[in-house]
């Protein structure tokens, strides 16, 4: 069989679990931004984008989980025929594309799989030995970087170690041109989203800052009512959250969803309101840094699974969240018997395959393999997702599994490559004395 | 510098698109007719069969084989895609498999697909009718049995076989393929081949019809006799009620005064669906044997009684069939994922077109309202013509044999003038033509060569 049709019947073989692609709120909302051709920065305003110019061909989640999981399948394939023959890369692909861990997430139509098709499809094309296939990984890239808030913190290593202009411009000129090139990326997807966001919402940055003034009230324990409400006031959030606000936080710091009992969220024409929630977030972290940065590091706790969660949901298949829904989008489909068989043997998969905080025990024992053996593309991949999930620690507002999808697709190329080229290296040495003359 | 400019970059394009494999050339025309179509239209007819597959509770109204196998398909992946995959797949390896008796690869498969986006070939094939599946399987078929291996041969009787089983007169297309098509060893005289693809043919019709027969788990009671016995009323000469009502005994009538008044009032040769549904019909439907060995009685006797008001009645029909009305066409384009309402809770399925959908939707609705492409009867016509005048090898003559036989089973079958019933003869007229300017091209270059 060909690398080719090893690639092809891996590929089926995913949309078969995945087809047409799974949908929760998030992704319905997303698509009808797509179909009324109304971008917000509520989520991600370049994947809406996508999704109307593919709905112009396909409608629905199938063309988007044809792009993401192709892009993905080809960035994967492109990182790993680097350190294996093509045949045994194809296979090695399929294997990361049908890992149940990686599977779960690329099935639904989320911008977490989006970033992982274009960032690894850009990574692929960045360590081309073509110059125009480079210029268009950093294009792909500027895309997948504007999917997620950390997304260009998972571009750095990799255009750092990997992008070059030309072949005779080494050492820290290349070093320099790679920085220049990611600031290039940064600023594309920067522009990017904010030249397509129909309509400034800031709700992902308010929802970040109420989560974060709560968390600090939260861990701020020493402190008391009066005190914050104090500090609160200052920053112009007078009687914005209860008397009791410590006794409240406790009990509700946990659930997200009902945070807006506690501080509700400036509206739409209250400027001065956005100004002041976001005012307040900083300035009690700085007042408040322990409690801040206990506060992150539970959030980060939550999303490497070292926590439980009732959000915690790695196996999402479902065509729809809601019933309702179905008929809003006019999307509906069913369970196939073969996709059903398929989806058991996932749910099958140990639990613990799906705890995110193995793969960055794992990323960081080999990040100095990586960098012992000099296996540059290896170790970008495992600095990405390590630097991806770091960021996570300002950035998370609901940790979710997904979050950490971008780590796990890492983790697992970067150790396969390393594992490939350590077998192959093992296998010369063994090679070489037999090879030698005898007598 | 060079290298960049345009004229030079335009050429080495038109080079690259010239010199691109046949399988390329045919994967952009599937590929074209399955984004067109994704992910399959369905009409009532579809969803009633999808329901059937999933259930498994196949029902004679439409021949149970189709359902049978969308069954299978149904438990890889759900709704319709896998059944648009399929018949896509065999129409397009069917016809380059034909065309290629003609012409090189390349060419060939350009031939192939041209014949796919011939538009009303195209409307058809994007919906997943009992139709675009037979002329899929019947395609292919053909194909095969075109082959020098005679494994492939009878793999392509196989197939035209469970084409002949995906509609009731599917025979009619069938037999000429393989009465004429089929040669089980080269080199046989004239009269042992055609013995032996004779009882091919009947073995493959017997085969269609056993196999739905056996996957029929209950039987529908299908009957023509409500359109013919209103038609026949309505071009006979005057009757008496009294002379009705003994003719029409013991079956479901409603109407008891007035009858034949009240069939030439009904009698419409696009449709007999309002003769046994709503307020105004004239028959409930026959729900008990009485009535419907009743209704097969009267339905025969008013025949007899009368052939030419019976055939009268039956022109008119046909006329309609081929578009010789002013009534316009009765649905030569169809866009939708599934036909009324309730159907998404029925199948759980549903989807939105694409505005490239409803773009090249739209152009075939302007073709077929502004111009004759869509009428059967050019097509009728023309397959003729070719069979009279120009057809002088059996490829040609067999497709334009079965394209036009299949059309003229209609005559006494049709129900409602639905397009797609012409799209066999359509396909079988444009590959025939294909065949035909083909061969005779060739034919004048040898001459001219020899001269």
């Amino acid at each position: 069989m060909t690398a080719r049709r090893i690639l092809a019947a891996g590929w089926l073989l995913f949309m078969l679990f995945a087809f047409p692609g799974y949908l929760t709120t998030e992704s319905l909302d997303q698509l009808m931004d797509a179909r009324v051709d109304q971008f917000t920065d509520w989520y991600a305003p370049v994947m809406s984008w996508i999704w109307r110019l593919i709905g112009h061909l396909i409608a629905g989640p199938a063309g988007m989980l044809a792009l993401q999981s192709l892009l993905f399948l080809a960035g994967a394939f492109g990182l790993l025929r680097r350190a294996l023959p093509d045949r045994a890369a194809a296979l090695a692909t399929c294997g990361v594309l049908l890992f149940p861990p990686i599977t779960t997430v690329l099935a639904v139509i989320w911008r977490d799989g989006q970033l992982a098709g274009f960032i690894l499809a850009g990574a692929a094309a960045v360590a081309s030995d073509r110059r125009g296939w480079r210029i268009a990984g950093l294009a792909l890239l500027i895309i997948g970087a504007t999917m997620r808030d950390g997304a260009t913190i998972a571009a750095l290593p990799i255009v750092v170690a990997l992008f070059w202009w030309r072949a005779d411009v080494v050492g820290w000129r290349r070093a320099a041109i790679a920085a220049a090139a990611w600031v290039a990326v940064v600023a594309g997807a920067t522009g990017l989203d904010r030249g397509l966001a129909d309509a400034e919402t800031e709700r992902p940055a308010l929802t970040l800052a109420r989560l974060d003034v709560l968390g600090v009230v939260r861990f701020a324990e020493t402190t008391s009512d009066a005190d914050l409400h104090a500090e609160l006031a200052r920053a112009g959030l007078a009687g914005a959250v209860p008397d009791d606000v410590h006794h409240q936080v406790r009990i509700l710091y946990k659930y997200p969803e009902r945070h807006a009992e506690l501080l509700a969220l400036p509206a739409k024409d209250d400027p001065s309101g956005r100004a002041a929630l976001l005012r307040a977030r900083r300035e009690l972290a700085w007042a408040h840094p322990r409690a801040y940065v206990w506060h992150r590091g539970r959030q980060l706790r939550l999303a490497l699974g070292l926590e439980p969660s009732e959000r915690w949901t790695p196996i999402y298949t479902s065509f729809t969240e809601k019933p309702a829904q179905r008929l809003i989008v006019h999307q509906r489909a069913t369970h196939s018997a073969a996709q059903q068989l398929l989806i058991d043997a996932v749910e099958e998969t140990p639990a613990v395959l799906f705890r995110p905080y193995l793969y960055a025990a794992l990323a960081l024992l080999l990040l100095p393999l990586a960098i012992i053996r000099r296996q540059r593309d290896a170790l970008a991949l495992l600095a990405s997702g390590l630097a991806y999930e770091a960021s996570l620690f300002v950035t998370v507002v609901t940790p979710e599994y997904r979050h950490s999808h971008w780590l796990i697709t890492c983790t697992v190329i970067g150790a396969v490559m390393l594992a490939a080229r350590e077998l192959s290296s093992r296998a010369a040495r063994r090679a070489r004395p037999a090879a030698a003359p005898v007598g | 510098m060079g290298d960049w400019s345009l004229p030079r970059r335009a050429s080495a394009l038109r080079d690259r698109l010239l010199a691109a494999s046949p399988s390329t050339i045919l994967a952009v025309g599937f590929a074209g007719l399955v984004l067109y179509a994704f992910p399959g239209f369905m009409s009532s007819d579809s969803v009633d069969q999808l329901y059937e597959a999933r259930t498994r509770e196949f029902n004679n109204a439409h021949p149970p084989l189709m359902a049978a196998l969308w069954g299978v398909l149904d438990m890889l992946v759900t709704g319709p895609l896998l059944m648009l995959l399929a018949q896509a797949a065999l129409f397009l390896g069917g016809s380059y498999g034909v065309i290629r008796q003609v012409l090189a690869p390349r060419p060939a498969a350009v031939a192939a697909v041209g014949l796919l986006l011939v538009p009303p070939v195209l409307s058809t094939m994007a919906v997943i009718w009992k139709d675009s599946q037979m002329a899929a399987y019947l395609l292919a078929g053909t194909a095969a049995m075109l082959s020098p291996r005679r494994g492939v041969r009878i793999g392509g009787l196989a197939l035209i076989s469970a084409a002949c089983a995906f509609r009731y007169n599917g025979f009619a297309a069938a037999v000429p393929l393989v009465g004429f098509g089929f040669e089980w060893r080269p080199g046989l005289r004239w009269w042992k081949r055609y013995l032996i693809s004779g009882a091919a043919a009947i073995a493959v019709v017997v085969l269609a019809f056993g196999v739905n027969r056996a996957l029929t788990v209950e039987e529908a009671h299908m009957t023509p006799a409500y359109g013919d016995i209103v038609g026949v009323l309505a071009f006979t000469g005057d009757r008496t009620d009294a002379d009705l009502r003994q003719v029409l005994r013991d079956t479901p009538l409603v109407v008891t005064r007035d009858i034949q008044a009240t069939a030439r009032r009904l009698y419409d040769p696009r449709n007999s669906y309002h003769l046994t549904t709503g307020p105004q019909r004239m028959f409930d439907g026959a729900a008990t044997p009485l009535h419907q060995q009743a209704l097969a009685r009267a339905w025969k006797e008013l025949i007899r009684g009368d052939l030419e008001a019976y055939l009268s009645h039956r022109r008119a029909m046909f006329a309609e069939l081929l578009g010789l009305s002013d009534r316009g066409l009765w649905g030569p384009v169809y866009l939708g994922f599934t036909e009324f309402p309730d159907h998404p809770d029925y199948i759980e399925h549903d989807t939105n077109p694409s505005t490239f959908q409803v773009d090249v939707h739209d152009v075939l609705v302007r073709l077929a309202e502004d111009t004759p492409l869509f009428a059967p009867y050019l097509y009728a016509v023309l397959a003729l013509i070719f069979l009279v005048a120009f057809s002088r090898d059996r490829i040609s003559f067999t497709l334009l044999v079965s394209g036009l036989l299949y059309e003229l089973s209609f005559l006494p079958t049709a129900g409602t003038p639905d397009c797609r019933y012409s799209h066999w003869m359509i396909t079988c007229t444009c590959l025939a033509a294909v065949v035909i300017f083909v061969r005779r091209l060739d034919r004048g270059r040898a001459r001219r060569a020899a001269t």
